[in-house]
């Protein structure tokens, strides 16, 4: 089933044509990484797509229904998940009223008990650090806040932007593994942003290439790693 | 020692007013960084609607006329974030302000035209007097007790709310960030909306506890207005407990200023206060270290 479906989306800041024409497709139950150098619009894809920009022509589908222009309360509620770049915690809140804030939307008050508890198991870091303020986290430990909130709202569809930006080495290998796990265990669908091409190619089944606004190649995941012109501009081969 | 514990409960009595007017200020600028210049507004047309509701319909209950001027004052504050303020959002801030200065002098405008330009009197609440502390020496007029008593309740109901409610909490996450509050599925432009409305509710019901004690006229709202602003920047701007600190400090040394120099000081102390604090700490006391700001 094809859960996401962006047909020639555009978008403008002002005078500045930041995508032009932009299409891409999510199945449901994979992973989908949007890969491109700075600047090239991927953070831009991902706000059109949870309604913090509006689109200058485009539509977009979301299992089913147009989403375009939707407001972003509620795209949030149909299932579709922005976990923006920068991770965006509420730095003053604490770790668990952070993960509480995430579950905003729902009213099942024993789910959300039991999804805090999987979220402890999956970042251990966090459930020794409930009672700290968010903005006293570490880098890793705040973006590890930003995924597990991002799941206490139960979304369809996740979307994960730069989460390896500005992170330690080491945790990074763990912040991967951990998205490959959330999609393999809890078989959520995902479409992952990154700069990082070797490791967003090596977790996703499906890839889209972005320069200058445009997709300017896609394919399996696998191929894109073998691809030389991937290698040659994104891969440092 | 008598005479400044005196000046100390009168300039607790103002300064809680103070302080219920700051909350205003700090909510609303936590939220969307606007100083809203007609806050002072809300509060007179809030005085306005009480004094109507005691003059105009006799018998009304006090606590009935309270909640219907807090009543009015919110909605008349939702309605004019909608109307005047919300189109310039993506403006410069420069805009929305310019705007809520167009707004507190049209409030003052509109208040002459509809309530008229001559000073009401509220109906005598409850017997005039006061409660003698004989063995300190100072009196607590029946009002100051009801205001202070009342103010009390009003912040404590403000704290459950942001603290303890759910739209409390989406309060909070909208001042922190607004596009992260949007991503939680939070609908930040109905927040703002209530925060409005609580803030003005708040101004509305200091209104009637002037109207109380002193008279009701359409500029009543100016001087208030900027002692509460002062008080909201000497607390940190965004800090609720900031605000309900300035406001008592306000109070409490506009009093003092008042009895031991002249009351000629009284309003200029407060704009002396406002250079001080932006020259020395622009963060104001709680600024800054507020671990959770509205
Ligand atoms: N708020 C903004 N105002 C104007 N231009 C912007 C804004 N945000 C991004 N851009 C521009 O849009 C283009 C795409 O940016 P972005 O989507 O952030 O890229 P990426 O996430 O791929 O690094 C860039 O040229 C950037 O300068
Ligand atoms: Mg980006």
């Amino acid at each position: 089933m094809t859960m996401l479906d962006v047909q020639d989306i555009h978008v403008h800041y002002g005078a500045i044509h930041a995508l032009k024409g932009v299409s891409l497709k999510v199945e449901a139950g994979t992973i989908v990484t949007l890969i491109g150098a700075n600047g090239a619009g991927k953070s831009t894809t991902l706000r059109a797509l949870s309604g913090l920009l509006p689109l200058s022509t485009g539509a977009i589908d979301f299992i089913g229904q147009s989403i375009g222009g939707r407001p972003v309360h509620k795209i949030v509620r149909d299932g579709l998940c922005h976990c923006p770049e920068g991770r965006k915690v509420f730095p003053q809140l604490t770790v668990k009223a952070n993960l509480e804030l995430g579950a905003y939307i729902r009213h099942d008050k024993t789910g959300i008990k039991s999804d805090l508890e999987q979220i402890y198991q999956l970042f251990p870091r966090l459930k020794e650090r409930l009672s700290q303020a968010a903005g006293t986290l570490s880098g890793g430990e705040q973006q590890m806040l930003a995924i597990g909130r991002s799941l206490m709202g139960r979304p369809r569809l996740l979307m994960l932007d730069e989460p390896s930006l500005g992170i330690a080495p080491l945790l990074v290998q763990e912040i991967f593994r951990t998205i490959k796990k959330i999609n393999a265990e809890q078989k959520m669908t995902i479409l992952l942003v990154e700069q990082n091409a070797h490791m967003a190619l090596k977790i996703a089944d499906h890839g889209y290439v972005l320069e200058t606004g445009k997709v300017v190649l896609s394919g399996k995941a696998s191929d894109l790693a073998a691809d030389p012109r991937i290698k040659a501009a994104y891969l440092g081969h | 020692m008598s005479e400044f514990l005196q000046f100390l409960i009168n300039g607790l009595a103002v300064g809680s007013m103070y302080a219920l007017i700051a909350l205003g200020y700090t909510m609303v600028y936590g939220i969307i960084q606007l100083i809203n210049f007609a806050h002072g507004e809300f509060m007179m047309m809030g005085a306005f609607v009480g004094a109507f509701t005691l003059n105009r319909l006799q018998g009304t209950p006090l606590a009935v006329a309270l909640v219907i001027s807090m009543l009015a004052a919110g909605l008349l504050a939702v309605l004019v974030e909608l109307v005047a303020y919300r189109p310039l959002r993506r403006q410069p801030k420069i805009f929305v302000l310019t705007a809520a200065i167009a707004v507190s002098v049209l409030l003052q405008n509109l208040g002459r035209i509809v309530f008229g330009s001559s000073a009401v009197s509220f109906p005598a609440q409850f017997p005039q007097g006061s409660i003698g502390l004989e063995s300190l020496g100072v009196w607590v007029e029946y009002s100051q007790l009801f205001v202070l008593g009342l103010s009390l309740v009003l912040m404590a109901a403000l704290w459950l709310i942001v603290h303890k409610t759910k739209i409390g909490a989406a309060m909070r996450a909208t001042s922190q960030d607004i596009d992260a509050a949007r991503l939680m599925g939070i609908n930040t432009n109905l927040v703002i909306s209530f925060t409005f409305f609580i803030g003005a509710s708040l101004a509305g019901a200091v209104g009637v506890f002037y109207g109380m004690q002193y008279s009701v006229d359409p500029l009543m709202g100016v001087q208030p207005g900027l002692a509460a602003f002062v008080a909201a920047v000497l607390g940190g701007i965004g800090s609720l407990p900031g605000a309900m600190i300035g406001g008592l400090l306000i109070g409490i040394i506009e009093n003092l200023v008042a009895g031991y120099l002249s009351s000629t000081y009284q309003g200029a102390i407060t704009f002396v206060l406002l250079i001080l604090v932006l020259s020395i700490k622009p963060t104001g006391l709680l600024g800054r270290m507020a671990p959770v700001k509205v």
